[in-house]
């Protein structure tokens, strides 16, 4: 199944390609200058529609500038012409400098901040389009705009009005090309980790902010093609072309297309120009259909008619496939390497942290050796979360330090602590539902994908390499975990259990330093909690440096090769299992007395136990 | 003085579009974009009933009120409630889709023309503190200023306002505390819909009565909402009559292009510097 979904997507590009050329030479095919005119506005909104995909679809964030972006690239078409410039790329080329510039501007105040002041802000941008054309009246013609925008040329030859169309057709198709292979990149897997959850983006070593404002600005390039492109298609810029109507028309046709799928964009394009979003043809009603749209999609298929697409398709071909055979497939595709995992030991000295007036952490010290299972226990609000959220820089310190071999971990923002070597899962596993088992767990080594976007764009062989590092090292990390079997299944699907040892295994495949997994085994049923197990140990035996906070006793006390125990913020006890498990303060704090009168939890427990938590054990006690 | 009235008078416009986002938002955290379209439905309505069949302005308002609580409540039904777990990437879509649609009706009912209304309680300007000002400007500017008090009572002394204070504060305690959450959305949304439905016959004589002001009302709303703090409904009218007062100051000595620039700008540094706003709470800033 795996293979037979991969192969569609290889073959997407190539389908894409041959579309694109036949729809450049329907002139010769005797299609006139109404078609073509109308292929041309397709190919506009195409460009509008996939730089809204980039930060509305895949980055989930609310920043609708599109229209400001294409108001620039249209202006500076205009500008040009009037100054005697009528080369089409030189103008595309100043449009692209300009709207990513209108991007920048926008976007680094503007992406700050969250969900309604984003849009706002946005909306806000087109109204500011009328005001702009007017103090700049010389330039821009004002209210008036500027007329006779007529006869491009190209390299110095002047372009027929079919020659217009081709390189129209061309251009749109290149960004297409350009645009699916940045989603299918890891930039593109960054996208949607930070569509997800921006906690989750940091966490993998991507700052957060930095890929908001990326999306934004490339989603901003296409946006500027489309007004070179407008400028020279209606020959004529004014103000009453760049309206939040144009915005709500995009908008719709981005999602009515698929705001999160590469070729949505020209489909929501097509239905914008042809289909029942058509604007011309019920002028009077098209600006309530499109609002029903936006509802419509927004309440009943949020994926547009790519995710009805892809739904349908993956039903027909579960159908179809044996639910083995393509898996073997992939697993020999790609042998899983063995995965070393550099471990270095962690230091925590004299950390303290308070939340107004609540001494959470009171100077803890603690080290986790390398290569070795180190595993924090205590009773609730003991400090155990915060302290794991302290080393990886979600929360700041008040005092001491962090180090990780001999580097300096505190001070420094979560996305560089990921990429100084810490790896780490969350109490409640943050798993992306549109990403399949096996792009999570090579979404683990996005802090150290070495291929640049200018190389996933451009296929160079950079991307390749590091595509096959990254697969390999995923697929041995989920073999670890024993999951190879759910490599190609929509992670959206799986049980909780399953989502927690996925998360693991994502923090395994990036062979961090140091793996912080914070009580990896809550909710963890027999197998499921073997399968840790013995990814923990393989983990250990990769070398890999494991730093655990777990509540369950038993399972954590046979794994585990050191035990810290915290009680308010400090580290009452610490050493092997044993000596850690006869201690008389930790048996008062947290295990509990039944565990000293020769109950079975003595005897060394095997993992795959039941989990009894302490919590229980007071009890007993109490009673 | 001239200036500052008139500053004042647009103010209470957008103090009262964002004394309808308010409501819904103070009472389930929930942002209704559609909000200023309604305000414009209200100001069709009230050249409806008063300027096309001349019937007396309480209609106008009683029907207003009837008519925009109504529209509100379908929009609850049919674009908040399917999708309100999703978060607010689902709702920007839907609500900017109820916009849409209120817009589209309008524009295919009354069309796209610009209608006008004469003030109820007459037309001829005075003088007060050395300025000029219409009754309609007086009229607005207390409707604002009444109208903010009153739903802050409302917020800080009823029990419908406590359940909401709970509501935005922590959802699920709410709930396990027993607040119907879904009928508390429902009742702010037909609060906020009926305030913005009712206000017709005050604000279209001075908005003017236009599809194409939705837009500016929706945006400017924000604004005031944004500068005097989410959630606060004094803030408000802080925020509303300062942003009016800027628009009226800086038409006047920059010129008519000047005031979107400037207004964005203080959006921007505003949102940026202090993001509560002047007067708001701070567990609401996921707006």
């Amino acid at each position: 199944m795996y293979a037979r979904i991969r192969g569609t997507v290889a073959a997407g590009p190539w389908i894409a390609v041959t579309a694109a050329v036949i729809v450049a030479v329907l002139p010769l095919l005797g299609v006139g200058p109404y078609w073509q005119r109308e292929i041309m506005l397709i190919g506009v909104y195409t460009l509008l529609c996939s730089g809204l995909n980039l930060s509305f679809g895949y980055a989930n964030e609310m920043a609708l500038g599109q229209v400001g972006m294409f108001a620039a690239g249209a202006y500076v078409t205009a500008f040009l012409y009037d100054h005697g410039i009528t080369d089409l790329a030189l103008a595309i080329l100043a449009s692209i400098v300009l709207a990513a510039l209108t991007g920048l501007l926008s976007g680094i105040p503007g992406l700050r901040l969250s969900h309604w002041s984003l849009a706002i802000v946005s909306f806000f941008l087109i109204l500011l389009i009328p005001s702009i054309t007017q103090i700049l009246q010389t330039q821009t013609g004002g209210l008036l705009g500027l007329p006779g925008i007529i006869g491009p040329t190209l390299f110095g030859l002047a372009l027929s009005n079919t020659g217009f169309y081709v390189v129209t057709v061309i251009v749109t198709a290149v960004w297409m090309l350009v645009f699916r292979n940045m989603i299918v990149s890891p930039f593109g897997s960054s996208l949607r980790v930070l569509g997800e959850s921006s906690t989750l983006a940091e966490s993998l070593g991507r700052s957060a902010f930095r890929l908001k404002v990326s999306a934004y600005v490339l989603g901003a390039l296409p946006a500027g093609i489309a007004g070179a492109l407008f400028a020279y298609l209606t020959g004529f810029v004014s103000p009453d072309s760049f309206t939040v109507d144009v915005l709500i028309a995009v908008l719709a046709a981005t999602v009515v297309g698929g705001a999160d799928s590469v070729w949505g964009a020209p489909l929501g394009a097509a239905l914008l120009v042809l289909g029942p979003l058509q604007a011309s043809s019920f002028q009077q009603y098209s600006i309530a259909v499109y609002g029903i749209f936006l509802l419509a999609v927004g309440v009943l298929f949020s994926g547009g008619v790519v995710g009805l697409v892809r739904v349908a398709g993956r039903r027909v071909s579960s159908r179809l496939a044996s639910p083995t055979a393509g898996q073997d497939d992939l697993v020999l595709s790609v042998t899983p390497a063995s995965l070393p995992i550099p471990g270095e030991s962690l230091t925590v000295s004299g950390v303290k942290k308070s939340f107004a007036g609540l001494q959470a952490l009171a100077g803890v010290e603690l080290i986790a050796a390398a290569g070795q299972i180190t595993a924090i226990i205590g009773a609730n609000g003991a400090g155990k979360t915060t302290l794991l959220n302290t080393i990886s820089g979600f929360l700041q310190a008040d005092e001491g330090q962090v180090k990780l071999g001999d580097r300096l971990l505190t001070g420094a923002k979560p996305y560089r602590v990921a990429r100084l070597g810490v790896g780490r899962t969350f109490q409640t596993p943050q798993i992306p539902k549109s990403m399949t088992v096996l792009q999570i767990a090579e979404s683990g080594r996005l802090q150290k994908s070495t291929a640049r976007l200018l190389a996933s764009i451009l296929r160079l062989p950079g991307f390749y390499r590091a595509r096959r590092q990254n697969r390999e090292a995923a697929l041995a990390a989920l073999s670890f975990a024993g999951l190879v079997h759910l490599a190609g299944q929509d992670a959206g699907s799986l049980p909780l259990g399953t989502r927690r040892l996925l998360e693991v295994a994502r923090c395994v495949a990036g062979a961090p330093n140091v793996l912080l997994l914070d009580e990896p085994a809550a909710g963890l049923d027999g197998d499921s909690l073997r399968d840790l197990g013995s990814l923990l140990q393989r983990t250990r035996e990769a070398g890999g440096t494991v730093v655990i906070v777990e509540h369950n006793v038993p399972f954590i006390m046979s794994l585990a090769d050191n035990v810290f125990v915290m009680e308010l913020g400090t580290v009452i006890a610490s050493g092997p299992p044993e000596t850690v498990r006869r201690d008389e303060r930790v048996i008062d704090s947290y295990l509990g007395r039944r565990h000293r009168n020769g109950s079975k939890l003595m005897s060394p427990p095997a993992p795959v136990q039941a989990a009894v938590t302490t919590k229980y054990g007071e009890k007993d006690h109490m009673r | 003085m001239t200036i500052l009235w008139a500053g004042l008078s647009v103010g209470a416009i957008y103090t009262l579009v964002a004394l309808g986002y308010n409501i819904p938002l103070a009472q389930t955290g929930v942002f209704n974009f559609a909000q200023g379209q309604i305000v414009v439905f209200g100001t069709f309505f009230a050249w409806f009933v008063i300027s096309d069949h001349g019937w007396p302005w309480w209609v106008a308002i009683i029907g207003g009120a009837a008519a925009g609580g109504l529209i509100a409540g379908v929009e609850e039904l049919l674009a908040i409630r399917p999708v309100v777990a999703k978060g607010s990437h689902a709702l920007l879509v839907t609500t900017v889709g109820a916009s849409v649609v209120i817009e589209g009706v309008l524009l295919a009912t009354w069309g796209s023309t610009t209608r006008s209304v004469n003030f109820f309680a007459g037309n001829n300007a005075f003088s007060l503190l050395g300025g000029r000002l219409l009754p309609v400007d007086v009229w607005l500017i207390a409707a604002a200023v009444v109208i903010s008090f009153a739903l802050h009572a409302v917020s800080r002394y009823t029990l419908w306002g406590l359940a909401g204070r709970a509501a935005t504060d922590d959802m699920a305690a709410a709930v396990v505390r027993g607040v119907n959450v879904t009928r508390l959305r429902m009742s702010a949304f037909i609060l906020a819909g009926a305030l913005g439905g009712a206000l017709g016959p005050l604000i279209g004589p001075v908005a003017g009565i236009d599809v194409s002001t939705g837009i500016s009302l929706t945006i400017y709303g924000f604004v005031a909402l944004a500068l005097g703090g989410f959630g606060s409904f004094p803030g408000c009218l802080a925020g509303g009559m300062a942003i009016g007062l800027v628009e009226s100051y800086a038409s006047r000595y920059f010129g008519v292009a000047y005031p979107p620039l400037i207004l964005f700008g203080i959006l921007i540094l505003l949102l940026l510097l202090k993001p509560a706003g002047l007067f708001g709470q701070r567990g609401l800033r996921v707006v």
